[in-house]
């Protein structure tokens, strides 16, 4: 369980860890709300016209952590019920849970009728929440009682176009501050230095010009592993992370259901069967031999970035945005900058909720204002960050306190507009996320709008899943041998009928791509 | 056993009209009263959940009024094609840990029983039951130990001195079977050479002090008084083992070979398919038809098993 969630956080980072940057100043076109500014100095503007006369309502709202609860969490709510029981006459209680246990605990919750008001099935699959009538549709609630919200989905904001099963809303998302995807290497900067390799931070490397970099790190270091692959629990393949081609698995599905290859594809392919596949494989087979990929790499229990920080490996096979490489680190691009169809999730109305109308006018408040925003995300200022510059929203810990004893830091950006979160370090500024969305928009594949529904195919889908987690761990880190176990693989993944799935999931996509 | 006791005690009922007879028996139905009720709710009573397995589950009508899918749950047992691979794990390691745990145990019990000093006898018993006191999760990370390609003690302090290749157990499949007995037989025979140990004890020191004025050895005395001795014992052990056939250790088929895919064919059992499988999708249907198969063919083992024992001693079967 521990260890499939280390992929699960990863694939988080990737998505949702963008929150940690964005500055105030936005010169995204559709930005047109004056209520949100670095410093959130207007955000009395809401309140001052909308004071709630109501009654007030109790919510239960879930609040993902990593595992600990921030012990200030109460401290934080109290704080947020001083301005929303003013506002909008709505009490919010966090109910905090560990990300890792949420997939086993909220479907249970729900099936056994605990109430929550407000829920975030982080990483989870919205379409089995609907298909088992876990969560209530949203649009009316939306219509009445969110304005703001309404009016960034017209604004063309993506916070719910991915949530909708059969044209039905269901799950409400953060407005993200970047788009686009490439594959990438994520390395330490004195370690690529050190051994003079030319780094050019707009060229795209090949897979054996990466291998070289290895061989010289490896030279300068025996001991190092610098290919840092860690593929315990990996359920499905992180081939996105790397990929030299764009990638669309449609709508956030699993890549084991077929893919489109390539931005002018409208043919869904087994990603596994591609040439481009095969070959991220036998480099990482290569590299397994040549020593430079961790012997352990498909049991141990640390993370690709325990690895690193502690000195084992160089980097790691990452999305190339800006958010993902430290101050100490280069991105190496393997492949272009793209827009795919993005994944499903957010935040869903539970049919146990009692108070749904009192959860939207929270959302909406949340995503209108960003002083509100940054509360939760952040905590108090003063106490839990102090402002470092507020043009660009850099805040750092007050001093004496760090990540691990600060009593408020959850870094996971789950809240409100994260164009306006305040930022943790200089080097990652809206203006860098910006220039990555402008350049991954000139290359967008062919399955954005698309949505997939897998509801006929799945018992195929599980039976492709155990195919999956059995094979990926050990092929993707380089472990065995591939003449053996590759074809082992591509015919177990026909017995469990990936044929089927991919037809199912090309004829609906025809008929949606046609439409 | 129980019921062979009870009909005993109660071999002469008074012989009275049915009315009579009925308030002799009534204390006993009153005894068991508590018993029933116990096993009625809570063994009998979740088994409507069973039509889970034939539903497709929308908890906005409830479980009940879900609509039904047939056999659907079932399909995807079956779709991967590992379900032969899945029964023949769970039922051939079954069979060797009940076999060589059977024999070890005793010969351990016996071995035991025959240190004469008090101290070195408890001493050795607390030893030997220490690995049945530890998770799996520990025991993973120990064979871990032994086992990792990094810094396992069997490929950096045997194979290397020796100037041998390193072996990546986690990736090849020969060395599992032997791994997975090893490692099962160490935790558990602690606990099971105990149960052995006090059969053996109960055995009444004047049968071995006659074979030894008879001029018996130690030998012919273990085989000739010791192992009949035990036959109910082990006969009671084997029925309690065959009932959980179909049962595996989930932590030891899951845990200590660290889920690591490519010794599925040596290391998956149905409950650790079933995990892997259903991890992601939050089936409860599905998940209700693997325990559904489960356990329709742990009941047919059973009376099997059953049908076996009652061959080989009548009296010792269970029904």
């Amino acid at each position: 369980m521990k260890k499939r969630v280390l992929s699960l956080l990863l694939a988080l980072v990737t998505l949702f860890s963008l929150a940690a940057c964005g500055p105030g100043e936005s010169e995204n076109p559709t930005d047109t709300t004056p209520a949100s500014a670095p410093g959130g100095e207007n955000s009395a503007q809401p309140s001052a016209d909308e004071g709630w006369t109501g009654e007030t309502a109790h919510i239960i709202v879930t609040y993902n952590t990593l595992g600990t609860t921030p012990p200030d969490l109460q401290k934080i709510q109290d704080a947020v019920n001083e301005r929303t029981v003013k506002e909008i006459g709505v009490e919010v209680e966090f109910r905090a849970t560990s990300a890792y246990d949420a997939f086993a605990l909220y479907p249970t919750w729900i099936a056994t009728g605990e109430r929550i008001d407000l829920m975030m099935p982080l990483l989870q699959d919205l379409r089995t929440y609907v298909d088992q009538g876990l969560v209530e549709p949203l649009d009316d609630l939306i219509a009445q009682n969110a304005p703001y919200l309404s009016q960034l989905i017209e604004e063309g904001q993506p916070i719910t176009s991915n949530n909708k099963v059969d044209g039905v809303t269901y799950a409400v998302l953060a407005v993200p501050n970047m788009f686009g995807n490439n594959g990438a290497f994520i390395a330490t900067k004195a370690l690529v230095d050190e051994v003079d390799w030319n780094y050019d931070p707009d060229k795209i490397y090949t897979y054996d010009e990466l291998g070289e970099l290895f061989a010289l790190i490896k030279a300068a270091h025996p001991e190092m592993y610098p290919c840092g692959v860690v593929t315990t629990g990996r359920t499905s393949s992180e081939f996105s992370y790397a990929t030299t081609t764009p990638v669309d698995t449609i709508a956030g599905s699993p890549n084991y259901t077929g893919v489109l290859m390539g931005a002018d594809s409208t043919e869904i392919v087994n990603l596994y069967e591609t040439a481009e596949y095969k070959d991220y494989l036998e480099h990482l087979r290569a590299w397994n031999q040549a020593g430079y990929i961790h012997p352990d790499a498909s049991t141990t229990d640390s993370s690709v970035n325990g690895l690193q920080d502690a000195g084992v490996s160089a980097g790691y096979f990452m999305v190339g945005a800006p958010v993902q490489a430290g101050e100490d680190d280069y991105i190496i691009n393997l492949g272009p900058n793209y827009i795919a169809s993005a994944g499903m999730g957010g935040w869903v109305v539970p049919m146990t909720a009692e108070e749904p109308e009192a959860a939207m006018r929270f959302l909406n408040l949340v995503w209108k204002d960003a002083e509100l925003m940054n509360l939760i995300q952040w905590g108090i200022e003063g106490e839990h960050y102090v402002m470092l510059d507020e043009s660009i929203g850099l805040i750092g810990f007050p001093d004496g306190v760090d990540a691990t004893s600060s009593p408020y830091y959850n870094t996971l950006g789950l809240w409100g507009d994260t164009r306006y979160g305040y930022i943790w370090s200089a080097a990652v500024s809206q203006a860098d996320n910006d220039a990555y969305t402008a350049k991954s928009s000139k290359l967008q594949t062919q399955g954005i709008g698309i949505s997939y529904s897998s509801a006929n195919v799945t018992n195929e889908i599980t039976a492709l899943a155990a195919v999956a987690a059995q094979y990926v761990p050990a092929l993707e880190s380089g472990s065995v041998d591939l003449d053996t176990y590759y074809p082992q693989f591509i015919q177990a993944m026909k017995d469990a009928g990936i044929d089927a799935v991919i037809a199912d999931k090309q004829a609906q996509f025809n008929e949606q791509h046609n439409g | 056993m129980q019921n062979v006791k009870q009909t005993k005690a109660l071999r002469h009922p008074p012989r009275k009209k049915m009315r009579g007879r009925w308030k002799w028996y009534l204390p006993f139905y009153l005894m068991m009263l508590p018993g029933l009720l116990y096993i009625l709710i809570n063994n009998y009573l979740p088994m409507a959940g069973i039509v889970v397995a034939f539903k497709k589950v929308n908890y906005r009508l409830g479980l009940f009024a879900s609509p039904w899918n047939g056999i659907d749950n079932f399909k995807f047992l079956f779709k991967s094609g590992s379900l032969g691979t899945m029964l023949r794990n769970t039922i051939l390691y079954n069979v060797v840990f009940i076999v060589i745990g059977t024999v070890l145990a005793v010969a351990v019990a016996i071995m035991l029983n025959e240190i004469r000093q008090k101290f070195a006898s408890r001493l050795y018993q607390t030893l030997i039951l220490m690995p049945y006191l530890m998770s799996m999760v520990i025991v993973s990370y120990l064979v871990f130990a032994f086992l990792s390609g990094e810094t396992g003690y069997i490929n950096n302090s045997i194979l290397k001195p020796l100037g041998l290749q390193p072996i990546s157990f986690y990736q090849e499949q020969a060395y599992w079977p032997f791994i997975l007995v090893f490692v099962h037989t160490w935790k558990n025979i602690g606990f099971t050479s105990i149960v052995y140990f006090a059969a053996v004890v109960g055995i009444s020191k004047e049968l071995y002090e006659s074979a030894s004025v008879e001029g018996a050895t130690k030998l012919q005395q273990i085989r000739h008084i010791t192992l009949p001795s035990l036959k109910p014992t082990v006969i009671t052990m084997f029925i309690l083992s065959i009932s959980k056939m179909f049962f595996s250790d989930f932590g030891l088929f899951y845990q200590v070979p660290k889920n690591s895919g490519i010794l599925y064919p040596v290391t998956q059992t149905i409950d650790t398919y079933v995990y892997n499988a259903l991890m992601n999708q939050n089936n409860p249907g599905m998940s209700a038809a693997a325990g559904f198969i489960q356990s329709i063919a742990g009941c047919i083992l059973v009376i099997l098993a059953n049908a076996l024992i009652r061959r080989i001693s009548r009296e010792d079967a269970m029904f």
